[in-house]
């Protein structure tokens, strides 16, 4: 598209902050805008047609009206604040929610519509000293990160005569982790050590309990027994103690990089959710054992990125 | 160009607010159109209502298309195609009915408002009253609000009311620069023709039909003089003249000859403006003698005013008169006319005629007159509303027996008592007198302001105007007729006489409300190509050319936008607290109670300072200090509180000891 390559663009800033300046607004009339010019001129003819002058007056009042409109549309983008707070992490094939944060700067701006160029619209009003959170859904993105498409930013508003839109170009990257495949099975275990099975499926041996401390996963914490009103304690396998769990490329299944990553994105899953402590041996990398969100991520990342020269 | 609400549901409130305020925008064409389209409009209305919960009521796409072209069938066969503007308001009212089954979403509201906007301008066409385009307005208000509500996600018509008002007024200062400038075609002032049944004067007197004129308190027409008014006694609007009579009715008959003589015109005639209502006649009133006939109309060998075409509407016109024009001709055949008398009069009227002929000197007419005044006022005749049956020869038993009458009675009959006594007379129908509009510029006459007098030929003076009525009760020259109180009355009762606190306050509204109606006609409706001119000219433009409007528009719309610009490009006003206002509020009340409230000073000392000068409001003085800064600084201050505040300072009265 030639015509969007010159367009005046917002760019939000490092924080994905972005006020709309006034001359960043296009203003045209819709469909309905023309219909109404249309009206006016029949109306007009009828006028001059009858010498009637309080017909003239109508259509007078009617075109000031609309004059007025686009002065009204126009103000209504003028001065609104965005932030671009970005989006979670999905896995590839689900929808990205991205959240933007609009804000009128002191003046009510009903019928705000934001979309991403050629995605779906998402339409709110909003009043006059609250911000408000828009989810922009993204889907169909591949493994990756990607930086988010242009945003649209237009108003009907009053009349839906005239449409004034503006584009915020927002450098807020989005992760997409690669699809998470099916279960697998390591094929150097005997069965009792499965990558990812179900949640508590796993059978190490509950070796006991000692008190919690913090950076604990939560999934082992003993909530049972706190729900009795006795501390909080952390639960302790035999088997964890011994050894990792490595997740390694060589073991995975599949013909081609691509469902390598998916199987290991579901073997990282699965061991977070089973609480193991775990690590990731790629071609390119190795990470250490641990376990939390945040080691998940570190791991899901380095396979959102692997191949792609980036991390 | 996604538009995420055209698809969303009309919510059903609205949908019920639109559907009223269309049908009451509606309403007014009942007295217009056919009552089958009204019909057609009513039930499309129904059927969106009825399907208000079940939208699987409204009718399909095939049926619509079926109904389309049955309501064109229906509009065609019942209004026909020979009127353009009723054929085309019919189309639309029913096309509009039609939309209102296809409304579903939104994006459908669009069309329907922009046929109720033009079903607002359809309705100018029947009538142009103010009253009506007030009621318009009011629809076309709530019709913007709707849209406006529908404009937004979470929709509220209520509040959308005064946001739509705000829209219409900020409309107005353009509409009405487009209004002045905007050139008006010269085409002839009247439109199409419309035929409608309207009391006002008919061509030829009648017995009885000027009395029954009187009963109306219709408005005829509205005066404006340039610069001199006339006295009372010469307030004689000139209408139709008549020459012939068969004891009964007094007919124009056949028109005099037009005499080659050109007539002195006095320097400085009397200039007006009549605001005529619609007539459904030829003629125009205007003071008498009209010397200056206004464009697209002329005086007629009866020095009456007639027009070119019939008044169907009303309209203004400039004329000059002077009441002093001596109308000197009367030649031979029209001295016949003039002295045409009935196939039968009474030997009582003839005896009456001669005993005051046998008193008089045929050479001097005016003695002959005096005589007739003299037994007009003499004998106890009466000036009434109810004349009574007069039976065959009403002459005779109108001046003999009842002597009860109205003015046609006494015009009637004093000129056939001249023409019998050999003076050539005949009968002037018009009106006479007229009411200032104390709140306006203007005399109002009305229909029962409505007056036959005569004019008889003297050889100096040429035709001479008498009013027999004046000799019975002079005071109807002086004072108009009270037409509510004079029928319930015997007696005539003069506008003058009815008092009482009620009528004066009833008087005094209805004087507004006519000030107002007239301001209307005269500045929107009756704003044609000459008062254009005439107000251009007043700014210094001469003559508007097309290309003269486009540039006044387009350099106005460059400056509306320069000005909207730089508007744009200043700081949007912080609203913010209010207190600082209120602060500032309650200091500058101090300060113009002549005390000084420097800003620095805090609000206890101010307080303080203030409550010694004025020591009786020292304890609300207190109060204000308290609540301020329990407001400003407090750590629980109620934001209501600060409504609390607003009324305690806007309430005080400050007066020194």
């Amino acid at each position: 598209m030639a015509f969007a390559d010159w367009v005046r663009i917002e760019r939000a800033d490092r924080q994905g902050r972005a006020a709309i300046g006034a001359r960043r607004i296009y203003i045209l009339p819709t469909r309905y805008g023309l219909v109404f010019a249309a009206l006016l001129f029949l109306m007009l003819l009828g006028a001059v047609n009858y010498g009637n002058n309080p017909a003239h007056l109508l259509t007078f009042l009617l075109a000031g009206l609309g004059g007025n409109t686009i002065y009204l549309t126009w103000r209504n983008l003028r001065g609104l604040t965005l932030r671009c707070e970005g989006a979670s992490p999905v896995f590839a094939g689900d929808t990205v929610k991205f959240i933007v944060r609009l804000n009128g700067e002191g003046r009510e701006r009903p019928a705000v519509q934001l979309m991403f160029d050629k995605g779906e619209p998402c339409i709110v009003d909003i009043p006059i000293d609250t911000a408000v959170d828009m989810q922009l859904p993204l889907a169909g993105l591949n493994r990756g990160q990607h930086q988010p498409p242009r945003l649209v930013l237009s108003t009907r508003y009053p009349l839906g005569l005239f449409r004034a839109w503006c584009y915020v170009i927002c450098e807020k990257p989005i992760l997409v982790y690669p699809r998470a495949g099916k279960t697998w099975t390591r094929p150097g275990d005997t069965g009792e050590h499965t990558v990812g099975g179900e949640r508590g499926t796993g059978n190490e041996d509950f070796a006991g309990l000692r008190a919690y401390q913090p950076g604990d996963q939560p999934a082992r914490i003993d909530w049972k027994s706190y729900a009795r009103e006795r501390d909080l304690n952390t639960r302790l396998f035999s088997g964890e103690a011994q050894a990792p769990l490595w997740i390694d490329w060589d073991h995975a299944p599949g013909e081609n990089t691509e469902t390598r990553l998916s199987a290991l994105t579901r073997a990282i899953v699965d061991a977070e959710n089973d609480g193991l402590i775990y690590g990731l041996r790629t071609p390119t990398m190795t990470i250490g054992p641990g376990s939390g969100p945040r080691q998940q991520h570190q791991c899901l990342r380095h396979l959102a990125l692997y191949g792609q020269g980036d991390d | 160009m996604i538009d995420a609400l055209a698809t969303m549901p009309i919510p059903r409130r609205l949908l019920i607010i639109l559907l009223a305020v269309l049908a009451l925008m509606m309403a007014p064409h009942l007295a217009n159109l056919h009552p089958a389209v009204m019909g057609l409009f009513a039930i499309t209305l129904l059927w969106r209502l009825l399907a208000l919960d079940q939208p699987n009521r409204l009718p399909g796409r095939s049926v619509l298309i079926l109904l389309t072209v049955g309501a064109v069938v229906l509009v065609i066969s019942s209004t026909g195609l020979h009127d353009g503007r009723l054929t085309g308001t019919a189309l639309l009212g029913s096309m509009l009915g039609l939309k209102l089954l296809e409304l579903r979403s939104r994006r459908d509201v669009h069309i329907t408002l922009f046929l109720g906007f033009f079903l607002a301008l359809t309705q100018f066409l029947y009538n142009q009253s103010l009253w009506l385009a007030g009621y318009l307005l009011i629809g076309i208000t709530i019709l913007i609000a709707l849209q406006l509500g529908l404009s937004r996600v979470k929709t509220d018509v209520k509040s959308q009311l005064g946001a739509a008002g705000i829209m219409l007024s900020a409309a107005l200062p353009l509409a009405l620069v487009i209004f002045l400038l905007f050139p008006r075609l010269h085409t002839p002032l009247w439109g199409i023709d419309t035929e409608r049944a309207i009391t006002g004067i008919s061509g030829e007197m009648n017995l009885g039909s000027i009395g029954e004129l009187s009963r109306s308190n219709a408005i005829a027409f509205r005066v404006s003089f340039t610069d001199q008014v006339p006295i009372p006694a010469q307030r004689y609007w000139r209408g139709p003249v008549l020459w012939h009579t068969d004891g009964q009715r007094w007919q124009p008959g056949q028109r005099p000859v037009r005499s080659s003589r050109t007539d002195e015109i006095s320097a400085a005639p009397i200039s007006y403006e009549i605001t005529l209502e619609p007539t459904g006649e030829y003629w125009l009133f205007g003071l008498d003698t009209v010397t200056q006939a206004p464009p697209s109309s002329h005086i007629n060998s009866n020095h009456a005013l007639v027009g070119a075409k019939r008044v169907h509407r009303r309209f203004s016109y400039i004329a000059g008169s002077d009441p002093d024009y001596l109308q000197l001709e009367l030649s031979t055949i029209d001295r016949q006319h003039a002295l045409q008398l009935p196939e039968q009069v009474s030997p009582r009227v003839r005896a009456l005629v001669n005993d005051w002929l046998a008193e008089t000197d045929a050479a001097e007419p005016m003695q002959l007159i005096q005589k007739a005044l003299d037994y007009f006022n003499r004998e106890p005749f009466v000036y009434t509303l109810s004349p009574g049956r007069l039976g065959g020869d009403p002459i005779d038993t109108f001046l003999f027996e009842t002597r009860r009458g109205f003015c046609e009675h006494y015009a009637g009959s004093f000129a056939l008592l001249m023409r019998l006594g050999g003076v050539p007379s005949r009968v002037v129908i018009g009106y006479q007198g007229g009411d200032k509009n104390p709140h306006a510029d203007h005399w109002v006459v009305r229909q029962s302001d409505a007056h036959a007098w005569t004019e008889v030929w003297l050889p100096e003076l040429g035709w001479w105007r008498v009013d027999p009525t004046a000799a019975v009760a002079p005071e109807r020259i002086e004072q108009p007729i009270d037409s509510a109180l004079s029928q319930d009355h015997d007696q005539i009762v003069f506008r003058a006489d009815a008092r009482g606190l009620f009528g004066s306050l009833w008087r005094e509204a209805v004087w507004l409300a006519d000030a107002v109606d007239f301001g209307w006609h005269r500045w929107v409706i009756g704003f044609d190509f000459h008062r254009q001119r005439h107000l251009l000219k007043d700014f210094g433009i001469g003559h508007l050319r097309g290309t003269d409007v486009a540039i006044a528009l387009l350099v106005g719309c460059t400056l509306a936008i320069a000005l909207v610009y730089l508007i744009s490009r200043l700081p949007a006003p912080k609203r913010g607290d209010p207190l600082p206002r209120l602060w500032h509020k309650f200091r500058h009340k101090l300060r113009r109670a002549g005390m000084e409230a420097p800003a620095w000073q805090g609000p206890y000392d101010l307080c303080q300072r203030a409550a010694d000068i004025f020591p009786e409001q020292a304890s609300e003085l207190t109060a204000i200090s308290r609540l301020y800064v329990q407001l400003r600084y407090g750590r629980h201050s109620d934001p209501r509180q600060i409504g609390a505040l607003r009324q305690r300072i806007a309430r005080l009265k400050l007066n020194a000891a």
